[in-house]
């Protein structure tokens, strides 16, 4: 398969959890359980699989290495969600929340990986 | 006050349920709204992997991409209020992500891929559901569903 190939793979199957996921969010309660679902493993289910199978498993593990970093930065984005959506709903909050992510899952990532080094 | 003083003394209803009729109330807009952004989030992903490498690559499968989306369209049909309970939802369901990419991190390459996927995946499904108990034993208000 094209590397074209593997990328509309990739997309088509990381949309397709993210839809899949998203309709399980909407028919739980409460709201704070169904909100779980907004940072279900969707799209990393969809890419790991695929890498494995197009690159290796040690390609995965890396992956993987990389997710624990973006997944805390997922957590500190989240917190910060919480308290900025009562003051600049949803839309402006979460745009706060994602610059939030990148400092907390980039800084983290350098730090931990590049920094020093 | 009142109203306070009531729910102080009544029960909380805290237990997940499911209600499968809600699915009426989704519509296909949304649905592809999500589709689209998970689609771009892979695809981003999988390119920072291939420009610079599989573990710059997985920071980006964490990404926030679908949280603007999703919580704008909690607020859209539900208010701000339940937004913000979906986003409280959201940072349990973002710990429980953790556990799922340790998982990965300590059991790719020693064993079969599709079983370190289930048991990433039933990893992030009981951290999840445990990281909810503890919300609810500690911040019952937040997961009360007569509060929703």
């Amino acid at each position: 398969m094209t590397d074209v190939g593997i990328l509309a793979l990739r997309a088509l199957a990381g949309g397709s959890l993210v839809a899949l996921f998203a309709l399980v969010s909407e028919v739980v309660k409460p709201k704070a359980f169904s909100g779980l679902f907004s940072a279900a493993p969707s799209v990393a289910i969809a890419g790991l699989a695929i890498t494995v199978v197009h690159e290796g498993a040690a390609e995965a593990r890396q992956g993987s290495v990389g997710m624990v970093v973006g997944a805390i930065g997922l957590a500190g984005c989240c917190v910060i969600a919480v308290g900025a959506i009562p003051r600049l709903k949803a839309f402006w909050g979460s745009l706060a929340a994602m610059a939030g992510w990148s400092a907390i899952a980039l800084g983290l990532y350098w730090s931990e990986f590049i920094g020093g080094r | 006050m009142a109203a306070e003083r009531r729910r102080s003394t009544q029960a909380r209803d805290v237990v997940p349920s499911v209600h499968l009729g809600d699915i009426r109330g989704v519509h296909v807009r949304e649905l592809a709204t999500r589709f689209a952004l998970g689609a771009f989030v892979s695809i981003v992903a999988a390119i920072i992997s291939g420009a610079v490498g599989a573990r710059l690559g997985g920071v980006f499968l964490a990404a926030p991409a679908i949280l603007p989306a999703s919580l704008t369209i909690v607020e859209h049909k539900e208010g701000t209020r339940k937004a913000d309970r979906d986003a409280i939802g959201a940072v349990v369901g973002s710990l429980a992500l953790v556990v799922f990419a340790t998982v990965g991190e300590s059991m790719f390459t020693r064993h079969n891929p599709a079983l370190v996927l289930a048991a990433a995946l039933g990893g992030w499904i009981a951290a999840g559901l445990a990281f909810y108990a503890i919300l609810g034993l500690f911040r019952p208000d937040d997961c009360d569903k007569q509060q929703d």
